[in-house]
C-alpha cells in the first residue's frame, strides 16, 4: 500500500506505507486520520500534509528512508576517547550527506526533527558535531556564517565563566 | 523549511536540534561555541548540564576542609596537580601547583583523625560550592576522596549535584561529621552514584548498617566495600537474610563485621562461581570444620588443604577459578575469629 505526502510547495509524494511509518509524525497523523495499511480506501482518499517540508528536502528524506527501510533498530551511542557521545555514521550515510552544502544539511536536519526520523536526525546531528569538534570559535563562526552578537567585554565575561584553570 | 539560501545556517535550527548537536561535543568545544553568540552560549550551558557531554578523564579529586571557612579541592589531571581554594568568590579557578606535587594528599593520607569543626556557612560559601560545581563539570574522576569534612546541607547539595552529572569510579571518605538527620540523604547520594568501590574510614560507625550493605551490594556488579572504624564498637552482626547479599560483594573488608559461620560457606561458593578476582576480610563466629566443607562441596568443586600457607582452598574443577581462605585468632580474649579469603 502507498501513502500520499504533500509538501509545503504542494508537491505530492507517493511512498510505500513502510517508508511513511519511519516518520513518527506521519505515523501519528495517519493514526489520527484513521488510515491503516489494510484499508486501501483510507490511503487513497487521504493525503498527509507536511507544511514544514519542501519538495527538495522531502526528496532527500525519502532517499534516506528508502536506503534504511530494512534496518534493524540499533544502539545509537558510544563514547569516544574524550568521553564524547557519538553516533556512528555509516559510510553510505557519510556519502549521502557530504554532497549537501551546509544550508541544505540544516534544512534536512530541521525536516528530520519535524518528521521525527531518529536515524536521519542522529546522522545529521553527528555530522555537524564532527564539523565543529576541535575548531576555534572564529573558525566555527566563519564555517557556519554566524554573525557574532557579543561585545568584546561580553566575550571576556563568558571566557571567565567557562574557564576552569588559571593560564 | 525554506529552500536553500544564505540565511539557512546553523542558527536557523530550533533549540532542540542545536542542543542535540552540542551534546555530541566536549566542554572545550562548548567553550569555543559559547563566545560566538548569546543564544549559542545559552544553549551550550543547557548542553553542559546534560551528563552526556564529553568529559575529561581526571585521576583523583580530593576535597578537604582546612578550617571553619576554607575548603580545598585538589585534582590530579593529566599528570599535573591543580588546586582550588574556596575562600572568596573571586578566587574561583583551579591553580596549577608548582613542581607537580600534591600539597594536600600526602599531608592528609595517614593523618590521624582530628576534630572536625562545623563549617561557618554563609551565603557566600554556598555560591562557592556552585562555582566548584561549574568548574568540575568537565571532568570524570577515577577516585573521589573526601577528608575531614563537616557535611552540612550545603555540602550535601553540592555533593549531590556533582555526582548526579559526573562519573566517579571509586569513593573514599576519610573522617567526616554531620548531623544525624542528614545521614539518610548522604547515603542516598552515595548509592545513587553507583561507585564501583566505596572506602569509608570513620571514627564511629554512623553510616554502615545491614540495609546500607544490602543496597550497595545490589547497586553495582561485584562492588568493593572497605570499612575501617577508628573507635572499636561492638562487632556488627547482620541477620541471616544477609547471606544472599554477602556473595554479591566482589571485595569486602570490614574489620568489625561479624558473619555467622553457618552462612559463610554457601556465600563463599556463590561468590566463587562469579569467577572474578576479589577479597573478603571480616570476623566469623567460629571456625568451619571439615564436615561442613564436605557437605557444602558440589560435584564440580575441589577442596585442598594448603598446609604451607595455613590456608584452605576450593577450586572449580578444570578452571583457574579458586578461593583461598583461612581463619585465625584475632583477639585472644574474643571468641570470634578473623576470616580472610582471596578469589582468583
Amino acid at each position: 500500500p502507498n501513502v500520499k505526502l504533500v509538501t509545503s510547495d504542494n508537491e505530492e509524494f507517493v511512498v510505500d506505507f513502510r517508508i511513511a511509518k519511519m516518520s513518527v509524525t506521519v505515523s501519528r497523523l495517519m493514526e489520527a486520520m484513521n488510515m491503516s495499511e489494510t484499508d486501501d480506501a483510507s490511503l487513497l482518499s487521504n493525503s498527509i500534509p507536511l507544511p514544514n517540508v519542501t519538495k527538495a528536502v522531502m526528496a532527500r528524506v525519502i532517499e534516506w528512508c528508502e536506503k534504511h527501510k530494512n534496518d534493524e533498530p540499533k544502539e545509537e551511542k558510544e563514547n569516544d576517547k574524550r568521553g564524547r557521545t557519538t553516533h556512528v555514521v555509516s559510510d553510505w550515510d557519510k556519502e549521502f550527506l557530504k554532497n549537501d552544502e551546509f544550508g541544505r544539511l540544516c534544512q534536512l536536519m530541521g525536516a528530520a526533527n519535524y518528521l521525527e526520523i531518529k536515524g536521519l536526525f542522529n546522522d545529521i546531528s553527528q555530522t555537524i558535531a564532527n564539523m565543529i569538534h576541535g575548531k576555534k570559535s572564529d573558525e566555527i563562526a566563519e564555517m557556519f556564517n554566524i554573525h557574532c552578537d557579543l561585545t568584546e567585554a561580553e566575550k571576556k565575561e563568558i571566557r571567565k565563566k567557562t574557564a576552569w584553570c588559571e593560564d | 523549511m525554506e529552500e536553500n539560501n544564505a540565511s539557512s545556517t546553523i542558527t536557523n535550527l530550533p533549540d532542540d536540534c542545536l542542543i542535540d548537536i552540542f551534546a555530541r561535543l566536549d566542554h572545550t568545544d562548548l567553550d569555543e561555541i559559547s563566545t560566538i553568540s548569546g543564544r549559542l552560549y545559552e544553549l551550550a550551558e543547557v548542553s553542559r548540564s546534560r551528563s552526556k557531554v564529553g568529559s575529561l578523564k581526571a585521576r583523583r579529586l580530593l576535597i578537604a576542609q582546612i578550617n571553619r571557612e576554607e575548603i580545598v579541592f585538589e585534582m590530579s589531571f593529566a599528570g599535573q596537580y591543580y588546586q582550588l581554594k574556596l575562600t572568596d568568590p573571586d578566587s574561583g579557578l583551579f591553580e596549577k601547583l608548582p613542581d607537580n606535587e600534591s600539597a594536600l594528599y600526602y599531608a592528609l593520607v595517614g593523618y590521624l583523625p582530628r576534630e572536625i569543626i562545623e563549617m561557618n556557612i554563609q551565603t557566600m560559601f554556598v555560591s562557592l560550592f556552585d562555582r566548584a560545581t561549574v568548574l568540575l563539570r568537565r571532568f570524570d574522576f577515577e577516585e573521589l576522596k573526601i577528608c575531614s569534612i563537616w557535611i552540612d546541607i550545603h555540602f550535601l547539595s553540592f555533593f549531590h549535584q556533582f555526582l548526579s552529572t559526573r562519573t566517579v569510579a571509586s569513593f573514599n571518605l576519610r573522617y567526616a561529621e554531620f548531623k544525624y538527620d542528614l545521614r539518610d540523604q548522604f547515603i542516598s547520594v552515595l548509592l545513587a552514584a553507583n561507585f564501583e568501590s566505596i572506602d569509608l574510614q570513620l571514627e564511629h560507625n554512623y553510616l554502615v548498617n545491614e540495609e546500607f550493605m544490602k543496597d550497595y551490594a545490589n547497586s553495582v556488579i561485584l562492588p568493593a566495600l572497605f570499612v575501617s572504624i577508628q573507635c572499636h564498637d561492638r562487632p556488627f552482626r547482620p541477620s541471616s537474610a544477609f547471606l544472599k547479599n554477602l556473595s554479591k560483594f566482589g571485595t569486602l573488608s570490614y574489620s568489625n563485621l561479624l558473619i555467622g559461620a553457618e552462612m559463610l560457606l554457601p556465600a563463599l561458593i556463590v561468590r566463587l562461581r562469579q569467577r572474578r578476582k576479589g577479597a573478603w576480610r571480616f570476623l566469623v563466629t567460629r571456625d568451619i570444620d571439615q564436615a561442613e566443607i564436605d557437605a557444602a562441596l558440589e560435584a564440580d568443586l575441589e577442596f585442598n588443604e594448603l598446609h604451607a600457607e595455613r590456608r584452605r582452598s576450593i577450586r572449580i574443577a578444570n578452571t583457574p577459578s579458586m578461593v583461598k581462605f583461612r581463619t585465625h585468632v584475632q583477639f585472644i580474649t574474643m571468641p570470634m575469629l578473623q576470616f580472610s579469603a582471596h578469589f582468583d
